[in-house]
């Protein structure tokens, strides 16, 4: 499978790794007490097919980050862009 | 100034270790990669030029500089560090360059350009890969360099193999 | 004797004779021959026995789908079984042998298991050897493992070289037939680069290909991947074993792929369809074309379409005498009828051979007319076909299922993975003229093999049905039909038809065969090319690697690190070396390599910010010139890693990590400040490589860095406190950066310089220090000493501890927003009743503590609903003795209390003291000592 990182062109997969979800944004209260948003960042996600976005590291690579959207259920890639 | 340690890895025929350069690393701080790029005359990604080599984003490595100059010329605007030591520079030459190098990275060698940079895997060791010359000049951190060597070396052997 | 080389004919290099040896007789054959083309020239018929049964087993095919002829070439070390016959070039010297026998080939003893058949049947190991239970691991497990199995591995290590690589190409064609290679010459016109590739040897006139096309003969393209393909090039399978690479693993990147891989025959079925002797039609029309060999002298033709004429006629032109034509169809066709009456045949129309007649090879073919009569003819060879099948594997390594194609009684592919077209036979074109389909006639005598190499008979599949197993992934799973190493090329289909007439089903509303990687078999060392053995990965090794290695130091891996682990002297074992260390450390000055723990550069406006939100603790207050040990967490609030951070100037620090969480931290720092914080004004450089850090500890530390220093006012204590750092030269001008950190808990300093000086540097400590009585140190001793203070390191960072329970609680600060800030505030995770981080000392000298080993409470039972914690890290040390830290339930409230320390798996069992986790020195006074 062949990735496109936006500075380095179409890669082998194996230099790419999934870290996260993106679909989730991190709370912004500064953390203070673990409420129900800090919990559901961190453990909970939705586990929907189609198209979903994803953090990916060019590991192998540039060691950019990437935020990648998928298609979870025919792994296709959709897009690749930079968060 | 205490004793410097050379390389002592073999050279072949086509697998040749290149002495140290007093490369230079230089990452623009936010805002100011255009104007960085502009000043210097730093290459775009992917890119390599005279000066330097792209480094990934927004980073660049010159080929030949003095860190802490360039540390001062460029405070406020990046971010320098000699990186020098840290790399191990391997050059691989010769009519078999090509077919060495397919053993060892999985990117398209022979459509590489004059002034094309990739930072790829090279048996599984982290490189920045470049033409230079007659051939291409891989360059890993220097921990690797003895493995990135070995690795060259048995592509190298297979390609002699097979005539 | 059967088979024979005909006079002229074929494409083998007749010019060229090959001596080779099968089953210890020897034989000659031509250049060009594969094994067994070569074998049937000289009459061979029996070339092996099948996997349960035995059966006396002959070759099928022609080719790579080859499931009877398995064969075991070559010798000692490169000894390979299970190899096709079909697929083996011979080359002089060639040595192969049969498998699967007990005894000669003609009498195998193991044959009796065609006896007990009725025992041996679909699904027998879910039913039989199961009493008494204990007969299984004494007698019946034995017994079953020497009988399973075809061939036996050689045991020894691969001696071959595999090599890699990657191909780049616009079009990728699959196949050099007419078809591959005139798609080929057509994409050539647009795409620069073009690869082709067939699985066969080149033989005979080379295809006339542009020049933009490059061909890869003997290359079986065995994998379709998402967007690439894994193709297998037999580089020197057909010359005798040597020095050069065996076979190169290719990986090809293709803009597209044309698949010209043309279709299998399948076999018509009936009993005895598995003698030495029947054989694919168009196999036989193949020895013939292109080996000049005839596998028999009388010949039964069997078919249900036309294509299998003009055999007719080649076998005749051959000397083959033609004795039947035997056509399932009514009527038979037009072409039939005019290829046998030119060659005086008689077609039998509407019939079907009942069985074949013999034992170890064909002697004659029973067949049952239109009119129900029977009657038998002499043959030696029956060539049948079933039809062709388009060979579509490839199409189907993404989960595609074929689809049904009625017309040509054949399953064509389905959905095309993107860049994938199919021309030629593959797409079915030309096939199958006139075919009507034909999968079983009935109940016949003697077995009906569908599946020849997992020996799978037509009544297995009526057995899974009456189970009701009923499914095609059902039947498959219950019979082991299609599971063999031919991934049932010439099995699937037939299966599929006699399952869908056992069920009154539509062989369309079947789901079609859908393979799996690797469509071949392919050697594991094709796959792991180089990296194997001490190459399995790279290697990587410290700036004093070459001054460790000269004193003899013994080195540990580390991840990808070598390390030195300690320096023996003499006839010293790692203890006696580690604790001499640790004493000459301790009583006087010693040094270790530090440079493997991970050096991050950080600089910019915002680099404090960064510090500050990666950090449980505070930075912002951290004078230049000063180092902090920071505990970074993950965001669900367990600790993550821990390591220092010196500040060089308003906007520039060096954070180290450990070893093993370098890359880690790298990457979370990365994701944090371009992902989380891009509006963040900082840069980071890894500089791990571009220093050596050397860890200098002792009492007489500081006297040999005075020795080293340009300037050794510098480093004295009232320029250089505990927790402080500088630049400085030493050596007469060589650039340095010292922190006075400890680990061992020594008055110690950490001096980096550039690493091409690391063994310059070891070597000039050496000399400095000789008249303090100065050594180096490795791994063993490091860990002893930090054990021996207390210092969680990676045994307690093990990714489930929390702050608290490292008693580290007083690190999270409660005024500014970090990483795993809020998840570490939850009262779980702050829990005193959490195992948490103590010290052990054994009551008893003598006995040992082993990380590991549980922790009780002193009088309780020794089960697992009393275990209250584990012995994190242990240690020898010189002048405590046998110490570990632990991590034990409500720890630090149990100082004092005696313990149980209890090791079942080495026999541990003892009582221990509960202490502080700081065992030696703990008021630290030894660091300005």
């Amino acid at each position: 499978m062949r990735i496109e990182c936006p500075y380095c062109g179409p890669r082998g997969a194996e230099e790419f790794v999934y870290t996260q979800d993106a679909e989730r944004a991190r709370p912004t209260d500064g953390g203070a007490s673990p409420t129900e948003d800090w919990a559901a960042y961190v453990y909970l996600r939705d586990n929907l097919p189609g198209a979903r976005r994803e953090y990916w590291y060019h590991q192998g690579g540039c060691r950019a980050w990437l935020k990648v959207t998928r298609d979870v259920s025919t792994h296709e890639i959709l897009k690749v862009e930079l968060p | 100034m205490l004793e410097a340690t050379e390389m002592t890895l073999p050279a072949s025929a086509a697998v040749v270790p290149l002495a140290p350069r007093a490369m230079v690393a230089v990452s623009a701080l936010r805002g100011q990669e255009a104007a960085l790029r502009a000043r210097l005359g730093l290459p775009g990604p992917a890119k390599r030029n005279e000066l330097a080599l792209w480094n990934g984003p927004a980073s660049w490595l010159v080929q030949e500089g003095d860190a802490e100059a360039l540390a001062l010329a460029l405070a406020g605007q990046a971010a320098v560090s000699a990186q020098g030591d840290g790399l191990a520079l391997l050059a691989v030459r010769g009519a078999g360059a090509l077919d060495i190098l397919r053993q060892v990275v999985s990117i398209d060698v022979e459509r590489f350009g004059p002034d094309d940079v990739a930072l790829t895997m090279a048996a599984h060791i982290g490189v920045r890969l470049w033409r230079e010359g007659e051939g291409f000049v891989l360059a890993c951190y220097r921990s690797y360099a003895g493995a990135l060597h070995q690795a060259l070396m048995a592509a190298e052997r297979n390609c002699r193999a097979r005539g | 004797m059967s088979g024979f080389r005909m006079a002229t004919g074929g494409l083998v290099d007749r010019a060229t004779p090959v001596r080779f040896r099968f089953d210890g007789r020897a034989y000659e054959g031509f250049a060009g021959d594969t094994l067994a083309s070569a074998l049937l020239a000289n009459g061979v018929t029996l070339f092996g026995r099948s996997f349960k049964y035995h059966r006396p087993r002959g070759v099928l095919s022609a080719g790579a789908e080859e499931p009877n002829a398995l064969v075991d070439v070559r010798e000692g070390a490169w000894r390979e079984p299970n190899t096709r016959a079909t697929m083996v070039e011979i080359f002089d010297g060639l040595s192969a042998r049969s498998q699967n026998r007990v005894g000669g080939l003609t009498h195998d003893v193991m044959a009796v298991n065609g006896l007990l058949a009725p025992l041996l049947a679909a699904g027998f190991y879910y039913k039989t050897f199961m009493w008494p239970a204990a007969f299984w691991e004494r007698l019946y497990e034995p017994v079953i493992r020497r009988a399973a199995g075809l061939g036996r591995a050689s045991g020894l290590p691969d001696p071959d070289i595999y090599e890699k690589t990657t191909e780049f190409c616009d079009c990728l064609v699959v196949g050099a037939g007419a078809d591959g290679v005139a798609a080929a010459n057509e994409a050539a016109k647009t795409a620069p680069r073009v690869l082709l590739v067939d699985e066969y040897a080149p033989l005979g006139p080379a295809p006339v290909l542009a020049e933009n096309v490059k061909f890869l003969p003997r290359t079986t393209v065995f994998a379709t991947y998402d967007g690439d393909y894994a193709a297998l090039e037999r580089l020197s399978d057909h010359l005798p074993s040597g020095p050069g690479p065996r076979q190169r693993l290719v990986r090809i990147v293709a803009g597209r792929c044309v698949l010209a891989t043309g279709a299998l025959e399948r076999p018509l079925l009936f009993g005895h369809n598995d003698r030495p002797g029947v054989m694919l039609a168009d196999a036989v029309a193949t020895y013939l074309a292109r080996y000049g060999v005839a596998p028999g002298r009388e010949a039964v033709v069997f078919l249900n379409h036309d294509t299998p004429a003009r055999l007719i006629g080649a076998l005749a032109a051959a000397g083959v005498a033609v004795n039947a034509v035997v056509d399932t169809r009514p009527g038979s066709s037009a072409l039939v009828h005019e290829a046998a009456r030119a060659a005086g045949v008689p077609v039998f129309a509407g019939a079907v051979v009942t069985r074949a007649l013999g034992g170890l090879a064909v002697r004659g073919a029973e067949i049952r007319q239109a009119n129900g009569s029977v009657l038998r003819i002499r043959a030696d060879l029956i060539a049948n076909s079933g039809g062709f099948t388009p060979n579509i594997s490839l199409t189907t390594h993404l989960g595609a299922k074929p689809v049904w194609d009625e017309g040509i009684a054949a399953f064509k592919a389905g959905a095309l993975p993107a860049g994938m077209s199919v021309v030629g036979k593959a797409a079915g074109e030309g096939i199958n003229p006139g075919i009507r389909a034909h999968w079983h006639g009935g109940q016949f005598a003697g077995k009906s093999f569908v599946d020849f190499q997992n020996d799978v008979t037509v009544k297995d599949v009526a057995l899974a049905v009456r189970e009701g197993f009923v499914s095609p992934e059902h039947v498959k799973r219950y019979t082991t039909l299609g599971m063999a190493t031919d991934q049932g090329k010439t099995a699937n289909v037939n299966a599929l038809g006699v399952l869908a007439q056992m069920t009154g089903q539509e062989i369309a509303e079947l789901a079609g065969p859908r393979a799996r990687p690797p469509y071949v078999p392919v050697a594991i060392g094709a796959l792991v090319g180089a990296h194997r053995g001490a190459e399995f990965r790279p290697v990587r090794r410290t700036p004093t690697h070459e001054f460790a290695e000269a004193l003899g130091a013994k080195f540990i891996e580390v991840g990808p690190w070598l390390r030195a682990q300690y320096y023996p002297r003499g006839a010293e074992d790692w203890l006696a070396a580690a604790q001499r260390e640790v004493n000459i450390v301790r009583g006087k000055v010693g040094f270790c390599d530090v440079t493997t723990l991970g050096k991050i550069d950080i600089q910019g406006p915002d680099a404090v910010v960064l510090l500050e939100r990666v950090y449980a603790n505070g930075w912002a207050n951290l004078p230049v010139g000063r180092v902090r040990y920071g505990l970074m967490l993950r965001e669900d609030g367990f600790a993550m890693d821990d390591g220092t951070t010196a500040r060089l100037s308003d906007t520039q620090f060096v954070m180290t990590t450990t070893t093993a969480n370098a890359g880690r931290v790298m990457q979370h720092l990365e994701f944090c400040a371009r992902v989380l914080w891009p509006e963040l004004d900082v840069a980071l450089m890894s500089v791990t490589d571009q220093w050596a850090q050397l860890s200098v500890a002792g009492p007489k530390s500081l006297a040999v860095l005075r020795k080293l220093a340009d300037e050794p006012s510098l480093i004295d204590d009232e320029a250089l406190p505990y927790m402080g750092c500088k630049a400085l030269t030493i050596a007469g001008g060589t650039p340095a950066r010292i922190f006075r950190i400890s680990f061992s808990g020594e008055r110690a300093y950490e001096i980096a310089v550039p690493a091409r000086y690391g063994n310059g540097l070891a070597r000039a400590l050496m000399a400095a220090g000789e008249e303090f009585g100065i050594a180096p140190y490795g791994t063993e001793a490091l860990g002893i000493m930090r054990i021996e203070k207390g210092h969680p390191a990676g045994p307690e960072f093990n990714g489930q501890t929390t702050a608290h329970d490292l008693g580290l609680a007083r690190l999270l600060s409660r005024k500014k927003e970090f990483v795993g800030r809020a998840m570490a505030a939850r009262a779980a995770l702050c829990d005193p009743a959490r195992p948490a981080l103590v010290g052990l000392r054994p009551v008893r000298a003598g006995d040992v503590i082993r990380a590991g080993a549980h922790v009780l409470p002193e009088g309780a039972p020794l089960t697992v609903a009393h275990d209250q914690g584990w012995v994190s890290s242990a240690a020898r040390s010189p002048s405590l003795g046998s110490i570990g830290l632990a991590m034990l339930r409500n720890g630090p409230a149990r100082l004092g209390e005696v313990v149980r320390v209890y090791d079942p798996v080495r026999a541990g069992n003892f009582l221990a003291e509960v202490v502080a986790p700081v065992q030696y020195d703990p008021e630290g006074s030894r660091l300005y000592a």
